[in-house]
């Protein structure tokens, strides 16, 4: 029962949801009273997170990878360089990108084991699941478990790398490109790439799975 | 060092497909608060994110994530001197004696928002 009762304890923080509005209501008015905020500076922050900045930016640097090996190479040496180099500003923080690559014997998975550090610049903001106390204590005790619930089974030869973002470095997981994919171009390609796969819980699409969007043509989604 | 909660170890991690960037306006905005004022020079980001880490780590954080970031940011203003605890609490009494007025959104109460006229030819 004392287990259960803490479980319980757990929620005791949250206010409802019409508090909390006002509350934070109330924070940034007064934060534009003392002049240390512009409401309009904010907007454009949301803008950017909502819109503009997301996983089909990564996707595009991991297509990219794909289809050009002096670029890949670049990439593993430098991501943050590589990534600019495509003329994506680095994340906000101003942080530094590693790209890791998958190989048929080597899967890596991104966790932030303390809180959500995560490589905005390329996949914009995480995902709650990233967030949640059981994904950052499961990704490191029990990742093939994660995995699997994500519907990714890995063989039992395959090694598994989790890999804990931090204050001074993002990671960007670089999936292994599909077969079947030889005569797709740039674009198509990054329509295999998901937000997932570069978190490292899932694989790339295939193509096969990718034109199910578009039933008909045979050729993959490539919108992103 | 990972959470230590052990219901943690048990629970699944759930997916969401096409889950929204933020949930609901005010995650956006203490969101983009938090950013523009690390921005801005009023502390650096990994004094946010060390904040940040410590909400999330207490026994009693909250399952939503940004109600920790709010926490957190709430916090570290009181601790810069540039807010302190009263003054939200101030004007959080004054915003619920005077609600900000609801978002204009009028409808004439007497008409429908739409008609979609039958495609079958009128009875009477």
């Amino acid at each position: 029962m004392a287990a259960n009762h803490q479980a319980h304890e757990h929620h005791r923080h949250d206010e409802p949801e019409s508090d909390i509005t006002l509350r934070v209501k109330a924070l940034e008015s007064i934060l534009v009273s003392k002049g240390l905020v512009d409401p309009q500076a904010l907007d454009m922050l949301i803008d950017t997170y909502e819109h503009r900045v997301g996983p089909h930016i990564g996707a595009k640097v991991v297509a990219r990878a794909w289809s050009d090996p002096a670029y890949k190479r670049r990439l593993l040496e430098d991501g943050t360089a590589a990534v600019n180099e495509l003329g994506f500003p680095p994340g906000p923080e101003g942080i530094n990108l590693i790209v890791l690559e998958n190989t048929p014997k080597v899967h890596n998975v991104v966790v932030c084991t303390l809180c959500s550090c995560y490589p905005w610049g390329t996949l914009g903001l995480p995902p709650v699941w990233y967030k949640s106390p059981a994904y950052r204590a499961r990704a490191v005790g029990d990742p093939r478990g994660v995995l699997r619930e994500f519907g990714t089974e890995l063989d039992d030869d395959v090694e598994i790398r989790v890999w804990d973002s931090s204050a001074e470095v993002r990671y960007l997981v670089l999936p292994e490109r599909p077969p079947g994919t030889e005569r797709m171009t740039e674009e198509e390609l990054a329509g295999l790439v998901t937000r997932d796969s570069m978190i490292g819980v899932a694989k790339a699409k295939s193509p096969k799975a990718g034109a199910r969007k578009r039933p008909g043509n045979g050729r993959a989604e490539h919108r992103v | 060092m990972p959470s230590e909660r052990p219901e943690d170890r048990k629970i699944p991690v759930r997916p969401e497909e096409d889950e929204p960037v933020f949930r609901t306006p005010w995650e956006a905005r203490v969101f983009s608060i938090a950013v523009h004022l690390s921005r801005h020079g009023l502390f650096t980001w990994e004094e946010f994110r060390q904040r940040l880490i410590a909400e999330i780590a207490r026994p009693d954080a909250s399952e939503d994530y940004y109600q920790n970031w709010l926490r957190a940011l709430e916090g570290l203003l009181d601790d810069k001197g540039t807010l302190i605890a009263e003054e939200i609490d101030r004007e959080l009494a004054e915003l619920k004696a005077n609600p900000p007025a609801p978002q204009r959104h009028s409808h004439q109460p007497d008409k429908p928002l739409r008609v979609f006229p039958s495609s079958r030819s009128e009875r009477n």
